[in-house]
């Protein structure tokens, strides 16, 4: 009951807030989608953080959220053998999985925003922090009852979130580009980053399918013995 | 004071004022300032080398916009049967030097707002968010150097084959494993110490560097004034700029004057606290 509230009340503010946005930019000029686009992703951020601030007050949950995050940063580094593969969104969707949402977002959005302070800041920082939050959010939420134990709404779900992330960072490019959403161009946007969409999906499946199994034991191992997460 | 050596809550306030100011506007004039002191606040603070590399994005943005976008009533030429217009290249032009704008400023951000910082401004938004970001800072080398180990472990075990792409998968596979309980293990360690430390208790108070002085007082002081003067000339409409269908421009009056001096005055505050402090510390340097 609490945790509804809570998520009525940081919807509710949520709401105001990009409502606020939208207004601000309406009065300035006539359409500004960029400056909307990422203040509704950053806004989109807060009630995961208080959320987080709320529930997670056990030290060893938060070292070992701590440590998730080292391991999604430094797996591009531990799999520099293996070129294009990368297992940042198959790590997160685990995590989500076996620690519930409040890590998934937190593991995914920090994973985010640290690995930009090696290659960049940008204003898609904002972007990654939240559509790799929400894929962690979302593997704990579908996993709350179990779902994704089954192998094929794994794999869907994988390659679901592997679109929408795609999907998602184009929608930025095009706005960024243009401050308005041309559909053409989207398209355009869409078909000329397939094939590296195809090549994410395709190994994030592998990773998911490979590491889901023998970290899996090991994070439900930690979390039973501790009784972290429950 | 240099400019990266600032209290965080000024520099925040610049920085959000900045890249919210540049995002909004359309204004040529405007787009140009923000690009030129984004431009040169890299070269000259962060030491940025490839910034020439945004050009490009200005260009191809510049030119893709009219094969999409067909507004516009002076027509250039016919590319497959659809107009070609200036106005719709002048528009594309100026939101590539608007993005990269954008860019420049968010590449200030990341040089200025190092761990301390970014970990501060975290902080004040959620006192255990920023024990995560600091801790993770902290694992990630170690991560790294543990993987090394196994890694070498395992090679010299000889169990598997470098050379073939089953046998690095395995090896990289097993590495990864090892690495994952090795380093949970570890944070329940780090965990149990952290809370026999006091962690845990309610009246935690979190070490931070950063004072509040005169200098911040008067960069804030002067970023504020800046944002009242264009938040108002913005929305009173002054200065505004359309493209479509024929380039109208309304922003030739003393009131646009003040507008464009007050961004230029925002935009080139870093560069204006350095070049003063530069001045500073070569006249006194003693001459004896």
């Amino acid at each position: 009951m609490v945790a509804i509230k809570t998520y009525i009340k940081s919807l509710s503010a949520l709401v105001f807030l990009l409502a606020l946005a939208i207004s601000a930019s309406i009065f300035f000029q006539n359409e500004n989608y960029m400056f909307v686009s990422l203040c509704a992703a950053l806004i989109s951020c807060i009630p995961f953080f208080t959320s987080f601030e709320r529930n997670v007050n056990n030290a060893r949950e938060i070292v070992v959220i701590a440590v998730m995050i080292a391991l999604c940063v430094a797996g591009r580094f531990i799999f520099m053998l293996i070129p294009h593969f990368k297992p940042v969104t198959a790590l997160i969707i685990i995590t989500g999985m076996y620690f519930g949402t409040d890590a998934g977002f937190m593991t995914g959005s920090l994973t985010a925003l640290i690995s930009n302070m090696q290659y960049g800041q940008g204003p898609w920082t904002v972007f990654q922090m939240a559509v790799w939050g929400l894929i962690g959010f979302a593997a704990g939420a579908l996993n709350k009852k179990g779902l994704l134990k089954n192998k094929l709404l794994l794999i869907l779900f994988t390659a679901f979130s592997g679109v929408i992330y795609s999907l998602i960072m184009d929608i930025y490019t095009t706005i960024s580009t243009e401050n308005t959403f041309i559909v053409e161009k989207y398209i355009a946007y869409v078909m000329f980053s397939l094939p590296i969409m195809i090549e994410y999906v395709v190994s994030n499946i592998i990773f998911i399918l490979a590491l889901e199994k023998p970290i899996g034991k090991k994070l439900l191992r930690i979390k039973t013995k501790y009784g972290l997460f429950q | 004071m240099k400019f990266f050596e600032l209290h965080p809550l000024s520099l925040i306030l610049f920085f959000v004022s900045a890249i919210a100011f540049t995002m909004i506007t359309m204004n040529p004039v405007l787009l140009l300032l923000s690009f030129l002191c984004g431009f040169l606040a890299n070269a000259f603070i962060s030491k940025g080398r490839d910034l020439w590399i945004y050009l490009f994005l200005i260009a191809i943005i510049g030119i893709t916009n009219p094969v999409f976008s067909h507004n516009g009533e002076t027509v250039l030429f016919y590319l497959f049967d659809q107009r070609f217009t200036l106005e719709a290249l002048v528009y594309g032009f100026m939101s590539g030097i608007r993005i990269v704008s954008v860019i420049y400023w968010f590449r200030l951000f990341g040089v200025v707002f190092k761990q301390d910082k970014l970990n501060w401004i975290l902080g004040k938004v959620s006192p255990k968010l920023s024990v995560v970001f600091s801790m993770a800072l902290r694992f990630i080398p170690l991560v790294k150097k543990n993987a090394k180990d196994i890694y070498n472990a395992q090679i010299s075990m000889c169990s598997f084959k470098k050379d073939t792409l089953s046998g690095k998968f395995q090896l990289v596979f097993n590495v990864f494993s090892a690495l994952v309980s090795m380093s949970i293990e570890n944070a329940i360690d780090t965990a149990d110490t952290m809370r026999s430390r006091g962690f845990e208790n309610k009246n935690r108070t979190a070490y931070s560097l950063f004072s509040f002085r005169v200098k911040d007082i008067i960069f804030m002081a002067i970023t504020i004034i800046d944002d009242i003067l264009i938040t108002y000339f913005l929305f009173s409409g002054i200065a505004s700029f359309y493209y479509y269908p024929s380039m109208y421009f309304s922003g030739n009056d003393n009131k646009a004057l003040v507008l464009y001096a007050a961004f230029a005055m925002l935009c080139a505050l870093p560069m204006i606290n350095d070049f003063t402090e530069d001045l500073r510390w070569k006249y006194s340097i003693s001459k004896i």
